[in-house]
C-alpha cells in the first residue's frame, strides 16, 4: 500500500495531487501527524508547496468553478476519511477535466456528495439544536458539540436574527464563534467562561421545559422516530432533555 | 408574567392542532428580534414523533362553543385558564431569544363572541410585531365568524393564518360542531385569498407571506377518503392554501354515542398524507387515486396501488422516460428521478447504478427497464403478492410506518 502523508489541510491535500499527477502514481490512503506504517507498506511524506497548490487549484477552477468551495466545505467533516474522499474528487475532476458533481452513479462522487450533505445536514439541524441561556450581562451563550466543524456556519443566522452579542461554543473543538455587536470573532481556547445567569433565565428554561411535556401527544408515542430526527448524541447540550423542577 | 400552571392548561389544550410548519416566509429582522426562514425550522422533536418549531398556545381554552370531538368544548371538565397579550409577548421574547422556537402560533377558544377573541388575537400579534419588535414567525388562527375587517388587520401582521374545516362534510360539522358552519369557514379563507392577491397586485405590503392551511379530523365521522381527497384538492386548486393536515381522531369524549370510542388508525391518516402528497407535487389528479365513495387502499401505498391498477404503462425505460413519468414509479421520488435525470446526461445507466444511487429498487424493478433490461416479476399476480409483502414488512411495526416513509417524514417535520 502508499500511503500520503500529508499536512492536515486542503492545501496538504492540493499538494498531494500535484505529487500524485507528477509521480503518476495513486495513494491507498492519506494520512497525518505521527502515522506508522508496517514494512509493506510505503509512507510518503508530502510537503506543502505554495507553488504547486496553486496550480491545482487553478485547474481544479477550470473545469469546475464550485469545486475548491465545495472542497473547503467537505473539509468540515468530522473524520478523517475525508482526506481521501476529498483526494478522489480533486483527481477526478482534473483528471476528466470536468464538472462531475451531478454524476450520481459515480462512487467517488457519492462518496464525495455524501459527506457534503452530511456537513450540510448537520449545519441545518443546529440552526434548530442551539440552546442560548442568557447571561446577567444580557449576552447569550450556547455550547455546542456537532459531529463536524459547522459553529461559524452558524454564525449570519444568528447574527441577523437576534441582533445582540451572543457566542456558539464548540465544546469538541475548543472554538468559539462570537458576535460582539459589530462583527465576527472566531477564538480558540480551552477555557470554559463563568457565567452568571439572567435572573429570568430559570423561569424560562423550566417554562420550555414544561411546554415540551404538555405539547407532546402521548397516544401517539413514537420514539424511534424522535431518535432520528433528534439523535440522541445531540441531546446532552439541549434544555429540554435536563431534568425540570417539580411544579 | 404567565405562571408554569396556565402554560401547561394552554398548551395542552393547543396540540391538537397539527400544523407546526414554520416555512413559506422569509420576513426580516427590521431592527429588533427575528427573522423568517424560508424553508422553517424545527427546533425539539418530542416522542411523538412530531416537531417543535413554533410555540403553540391558546389565548384562553375558556371555551363557549359545545364541539363534541373537541377537548376544550364547554361541557368538557377540565381546568380552564387563560393569558392576557403581554404574557404571550414576553413568553415568545423569551423562548425565541434561547432558540427554543421559530415563532408564535396562536390560537384561542372562542369565550367570548367571535369579534371580541378574534380582537383579543389581533391584539396580541399587533403588540409583539409594534411594541416587542418581534419579526420571527407567527401562525395566527382565524376565529370563524369574526369580521373580514377584523381579520385583514391581523392578516397584516402574521405569516400564516389559517382557518380549521374541522369535519370534512356540512352534514357532520351540523352533528358534532353546532355552533359553527361552513359558511363561516370557508368564507373567510376565500376572502382572505382575494384579499391577499388584490394587495400583492398593488404592492401593499405584507399580507400572511406564507398563505393559509387547514386542519381536518379524519375517522370521526363516515366520509370517505375520496371525499376528503375531492375536497383537499379544491381548497388547494380553489382557495390556493399551502397545505391541508389530516389528524386521526383521537377520543376525548366517551359520553357520546356520536363519536367512535377507540382512536382510529394512524394507517389512514398516513395514507391521506402520502395521497396528499402525491396531489401537490407529483401530477396526480384524486380520480386518479381514490374515486369518491371510496378509501384509500390500506394494503399500499397510493402510487403504488395506482400503478398496480396501470400496469399497460409500464415498465418504463430509465434511460429516456421523461421525468414526469419516472416520478410516477412506486419507490422513485422527486429526488431519485432528478438524480437519474442528471446522471443519465454521463452514461447510459444499469440496475446496478441505479442501486449505487442508493434508488430504492424492491418496488421500482417491477416498473422500469434499464437500457432495455428487466429485472421485475412479468405477472401481475406476482407482483402484487410481492409488492404486498413489501408493505407488510415496512407495517411490522406501527413505528417503521413512518420512518420508512420519506413521504410522511416531511409533513411531520413541516419543513414544506
Amino acid at each position: 500500500m502508499l500511503y500520503y502523508k500529508i499536512e492536515n489541510s486542503v492545501d496538504g491535500i492540493l499538494s498531494a495531487i500535484f505529487e500524485s499527477f507528477l509521480k503518476k502514481e495513486y495513494p491507498d490512503n492519506l494520512v497525518f501527524g505521527g502515522f506508522e506504517v508496517s514494512i509493506f507498506d510505503t509512507l510518503k511524506e508530502i510537503k506543502v508547496d505554495e507553488e504547486r497548490v496553486k496550480r491545482v487549484k487553478s485547474a481544479l477552477n477550470k473545469y469546475n468553478q464550485f469545486a475548491l468551495e465545495k472542497i473547503s466545505y467537505a473539509f468540515r467533516y468530522g473524520e478523517d476519511i475525508k482526506l481521501k474522499i476529498i483526494f478522489d474528487f480533486a483527481y477526478i475532476t482534473i483528471d476528466k477535466k470536468k464538472n462531475l458533481l451531478k454524476m450520481f452513479n459515480n462512487p467517488i462522487i457519492l462518496a464525495f456528495n455524501d459527506i457534503v450533505d452530511r456537513i450540510s445536514l448537520e449545519r441545518h439541524r443546529f440552526l434548530g439544536f442551539v440552546r442560548f441561556i442568557e447571561t446577567d450581562k444580557g449576552i447569550l451563550y450556547s455550547h455546542i458539540s456537532p459531529d463536524h466543524d459547522i459553529s461559524d456556519l452558524l454564525f449570519s443566522h444568528f447574527k441577523n436574527r437576534l441582533n445582540t452579542p451572543f457566542i456558539i461554543h464548540d465544546t469538541k473543538r475548543d472554538k468559539v464563534v462570537l458576535f460582539n455587536g459589530n462583527d465576527k470573532q472566531i477564538v480558540y481556547t480551552k477555557k470554559l467562561p463563568t457565567l452568571y445567569l439572567h435572573e429570568n433565565e430559570e423561569y424560562f428554561s423550566e417554562l420550555f421545559k414544561r411546554y415540551f411535556d404538555s405539547v407532546n401527544i402521548k397516544e401517539r408515542k413514537n420514539t424511534k422516530l424522535q431518535d432520528r430526527y433528534m439523535p440522541r448524541r445531540y441531546r446532552k447540550n439541549l434544555t429540554e432533555f435536563k431534568t425540570k423542577k417539580p411544579l | 408574567m404567565l405562571d408554569e400552571k396556565r402554560l401547561q392548561i394552554l398548551t395542552e389544550s393547543a396540540k391538537y392542532d397539527v400544523s407546526c410548519s414554520s416555512s413559506g416566509s422569509n420576513r426580516k429582522n427590521l431592527g429588533g428580534l427575528g427573522n423568517a426562514n424560508l424553508g422553517g425550522i424545527c427546533h425539539s422533536f418530542t416522542s411523538d414523533g412530531r416537531c417543535i418549531s413554533l410555540l403553540k398556545i391558546l389565548m384562553s381554552n375558556d371555551c363557549l362553543y359545545d364541539c363534541l370531538y373537541c377537548v376544550n368544548r364547554r361541557t368538557n371538565d377540565i381546568e380552564r385558564a387563560t393569558a392576557t397579550p403581554d404574557e404571550i409577548c414576553e413568553l415568545v421574547m423569551g423562548f425565541y431569544k434561547r432558540n427554543y422556537i421559530e415563532g408564535l402560533f396562536l390560537s384561542s377558544a372562542v369565550f367570548s363572541t367571535p369579534n371580541q377573541t378574534m380582537q383579543k388575537l389581533f391584539e396580541t400579534v399587533y403588540k409583539l410585531r409594534t411594541v416587542y419588535n418581534f419579526h420571527g414567525y407567527i401562525h395566527l388562527k382565524g376565529i370563524p365568524n369574526a369580521d373580514k375587517e377584523l381579520i385583514d388587520e391581523a392578516a397584516k401582521y402574521v405569516d400564516r393564518m389559517s382557518f380549521n374545516i374541522e369535519l370534512p362534510s356540512e352534514k357532520s360539522l351540523k352533528l358534532l360542531a353546532p355552533q359553527k358552519d361552513k359558511n363561516g369557514i370557508i368564507k373567510p379563507m376565500t376572502a382572505l385569498q382575494k384579499e391577499k392577491f388584490i394587495r400583492s397586485e398593488n404592492k401593499k405590503g405584507k399580507f400572511i407571506p406564507a398563505g393559509q392551511t387547514t386542519q381536518m379530523i379524519v375517522g370521526a365521522t363516515s366520509e370517505t377518503d375520496g371525499i376528503i381527497l375531492n375536497l383537499t384538492s379544491a381548497l388547494y386548486k380553489n382557495v390556493g392554501l399551502k397545505r391541508v393536515y389530516y389528524s386521526s381522531y383521537v377520543p376525548t369524549n366517551f359520553e357520546t354515542s356520536l363519536l367512535p370510542y377507540n382512536q382510529v388508525s394512524l394507517l389512514r391518516e398516513h395514507r391521506l398524507y402520502q395521497a396528499d402528497w402525491l396531489l401537490r407535487f407529483y401530477g396526480f389528479t384524486v380520480d386518479e387515486l381514490c374515486k369518491k365513495e371510496e378509501n384509500l387502499a390500506e394494503e399500499f401505498d397510493p402510487k403504488c396501488a395506482w400503478a398496480l391498477k396501470n400496469l399497460g404503462l409500464f415498465p418504463l425505460e430509465v434511460n429516456s422516460a421523461p421525468v414526469e413519468l419516472l416520478i410516477r414509479v412506486p419507490g422513485i421520488g422527486l429526488k431519485g428521478a432528478y438524480k437519474i435525470r442528471e446522471a443519465r446526461k454521463f452514461t447510459k445507466l444499469t440496475f446496478e447504478d441505479l442501486k449505487k444511487m442508493r434508488i430504492v429498487l424492491k418496488r421500482a424493478r417491477h416498473f422500469i427497464t434499464c437500457s432495455g433490461k428487466f429485472f421485475g416479476e412479468e405477472k401481475e399476480g406476482r407482483i402484487r403478492k410481492l409488492l404486498l409483502q413489501l408493505e407488510q414488512n415496512d407495517n411490522a411495526t406501527q413505528l417503521s410506518l413512518f420512518d420508512k416513509n420519506e413521504v410522511i417524514l416531511s409533513t411531520i417535520t413541516g419543513e414544506f
